[in-house]
């Protein structure tokens, strides 16, 4: 099985803020993916 | 991650599914409430380093969505069809200020728990305050991943460093 590095608290808490400030913009790109995903709905290619 | 098989999604799945050719990890289907919905897993090893598949759920401007039991078969089909073919851990996360919306954050745990194959499963969640953020985290795999142990230390370890202590908690 494979190790992992030893993990601080400062690191854990960076990681999960990078995350999250990941997931909103991944929230920002689906928004325009939606949008695209709706008009090809709407032409009937889906 | 094994590239999900859509036939296999769509015989389970009330709402028709479809896949982003260039994103494979990327699914959509709109409901009878006409949401639109984008169902991504995706690796993320923030939580889990070991590795782990993070599950997020969308739509356009965060629309509510009422009580939709075929949503919810929906939202199932594709979770099952990544365990079928990939013995490996799914996180869902999400981050809110409010009491209201921390409820909903927690419907996802709340269907798996009344998923007819949740016999096969095991499911842990955590809840707690990382600056004045509530941050709800469920971490779900199959009983019988080899790295269950490992994966779910790892995710003890997260919690323990990522919420505020009590006395810090307002």
């Amino acid at each position: 099985m494979e190790t992992t590095k030893k993990r601080t608290r400062e690191e854990v808490r960076a990681a999960f803020r990078a995350f999250m400030r990941e997931k909103e913009e991944e929230r920002k790109a689906a928004e325009i993916r939606l949008e695209l995903y709706h008009k090809k709905r709407l032409a009937g290619l889906i | 991650m094994n590239t999900l098989n859509l036939e296999n999604i769509n015989k389970q799945a009330p709402y028709k599914v479809t896949v982003d050719t260039d994103f494979p990890h990327l699914f959509y289907f709109h409901t009878d409430y006409e949401v639109d919905y984008e169902i991504c897993i995706k690796s993320n090893d923030t939580f889990v380093p070991s590795g782990a598949y993070a599950l997020d759920i969308r739509n356009k401007c965060n629309q509510p969505s009422p009580g939709d039991p075929k949503f919810r078969q929906t939202l199932m089909a594709i979770v099952e069809e990544f365990f079928r073919l990939n013995n490996d851990v799914m996180l869902y996360v999400t981050e809110t200020e409010d009491k209201k919306q921390a409820s909903r954050n927690r419907l996802f745990v709340r269907w798996f728990n009344t998923y007819e194959h949740r016999d096969q499963y095991i499911i842990k969640t955590a809840e707690g305050k990382m600056n004045g953020q509530i941050n709800f985290l469920a971490i779900i795999s199959r009983k019988d991943n080899p790295n269950l142990a490992q994966a779910i230390a790892e995710f003890d370890e997260t919690i323990s460093f990522l919420f505020d202590p009590p006395e810090e908690s307002a």
